[in-house]
């Protein structure tokens, strides 16, 4: 078979194409291949950080403390949608005689639904089921300078304190309601995607943990403890007051 | 580029200071503005930069001879965007708190309009050093013009370099330095500046 020029002109820069599509992807891939599990461990490190942040913990930089806490501190459930729930408990007792670790409260995964595509976070949830400790948003495609705002720490630690239904208002309105919080200017989309992932998170919470506490007795106890404790107690959570004051 | 046998010292002053991407082609605004308002962030997209315009001249001036015309800018992108990727893997290994606070901006790199115009204009028709010479130089060029728009910006619209607080509390932050118009205004200012005092007398030659 004989090609014209102009035909073999034509055939080359087909295949020139594609041999160095070919090479540009092999090349992507050993360098993704080559750094894949260090990726994946600051991922998880990350992820964990972002996790005691959305519990209001102190967040170790050090690697071998965090995996403590985590060991310690933190037991990992599921709820009936397959979303991962954490109890974080106090590190020591407060109480020598029963050697008791209090529970501080729940961290619940949360998934919403952004501009432009999904958001995913931690959400602190304290003891009593009912209000906000923190957000830390670990996964979002927003708009850099508007949307993306949320993953700032002070969008996250103004829900303390905060419960649901929420509500938002405009940035820096600071409001002291319990279901109002600061929106950011110009990312409406985004705010009602994490608004609508925190009321269902806050809707749900009471039954999700009546669902874990269901397999566990010792989370089921600290619950039951939680409760009887706080009836006769001002101080809800064990936390301390300091920390309780609103935004 | 209609120099035959561009020199070395010549292509780095050129992409430095006479013909500079931002001041003089006007070329990356778009990344000028966005991501000027934090000095930090400007400097790892800058270093992105710097390392993408190196290596993808270096690749394009390499292959300049097998690439058939009509798909030179397909070619081209392909290149790039591997750059930018392979770059983008490495801070997420090595500098993951980086890597988050950019976000996007490091894809965005492959659309900066620098990087393709510099190996259209320059690495198709020049050896592979000097071609790589030539993308360092233009990326430090870009690089000192964004770093000067974010000194300002930062500095007046949060009171800080660095993330650290250098205005005293006194200081009342100008919160439109952070939003986008804040880029127009510093660049536009730091261009007439530039082009008005300092390039006029070049201007005039031409």
């Amino acid at each position: 078979m004989k090609f014209s020029s102009k035909r073999r002109e034509r055939i080359f820069t087909v295949f020139f194409m594609f041999a160095i599509s070919v090479f540009c992807i092999s090349i992507l891939t050993g360098v993704y291949l080559a750094s894949r599990d260090r990726i994946r461990v600051n991922q998880t490190l990350a992820s964990k950080r972002a996790l005691l942040a959305a519990a209001r913990m102190p967040v170790p930089d050090d690697q071998r403390t965090l995996d403590a806490i985590f060991s310690n501190q933190v037991k990992a459930y599921t709820n009936a949608g397959g979303r991962a729930i954490y109890s974080i408990r106090q590190g020591a007792s407060s109480d020598p005689s029963s050697g008791r670790r209090q529970l501080l409260g729940f961290v619940f995964e949360g998934r919403g639904q952004g501009l432009w595509g999904g958001i995913r976070a931690w959400v602190g949830v304290r003891a009593d089921r009912k209000h906000l400790m923190s957000l830390a948003i670990t996964e979002h495609s927003e708009t850099p300078g508007l949307g993306a705002r949320i993953d700032e720490p002070w969008f996250g630690k103004q829900f303390s304190g905060k419960t649901g239904p929420l509500t938002a208002r405009p940035e820096k309105t600071a409001s002291s309601l319990a279901t109002e919080f600061d929106g950011i200017t110009g990312a409406t989309a985004t705010i009602d995607g994490v608004r609508s992932m925190l009321n269902t998170v806050l809707s749900n919470a009471p039954g999700d943990i009546a669902a874990i506490a269901r397999t566990d007795a010792d989370l089921s106890n600290a619950v039951f403890l939680y409760d009887a404790h706080s009836a006769t107690n001002k101080n809800p959570g064990g936390i301390p007051r300091k920390e309780e004051a609103g935004p | 580029m209609t120099l035959a046998k561009p020199r070395m010292g010549r292509v780095i002053f050129d992409g430095l200071f006479a013909n500079n991407p931002v001041f003089v082609q006007v070329l990356g605004i778009c990344s000028t503005l966005a991501v000027t308002n934090v000095f930090e962030n400007t400097l790892v997209m800058c270093i992105g930069l710097v390392f993408t315009t190196g290596l993808s001249n270096f690749s394009v001036s390499l292959l300049r001879s097998l690439i058939p015309g009509r798909i030179r800018m397909i070619v081209e992108t392909l290149v790039i965007a591997s750059w930018v990727i392979v770059f983008d893997i490495i801070i997420k290994a090595t500098l993951p708190e980086i890597s988050k606070a950019l976000g996007a901006y490091v894809g965005l790199i492959i659309t900066n309009c620098i990087v393709m115009g510099r190996a259209e204009a320059f690495a198709l028709a020049n050896k592979p050093l000097i071609s790589m010479a030539d993308g360092i130089a233009n990326g430090l060029g870009y690089t000192w013009v964004l770093l000067a728009v974010a000194f300002v910006r930062e500095l007046l619209g949060s009171g800080s370099i660095f993330g650290v607080r250098v205005l005293g509390e006194w200081w009342t932050n100008w919160n439109i330095m952070v939003m986008a118009p804040g880029g127009f205004f510093v660049l536009a200012i730091l261009i007439w500046i530039v082009r008005g005092r300092m390039l006029r007398s070049k201007e005039g030659v031409r």
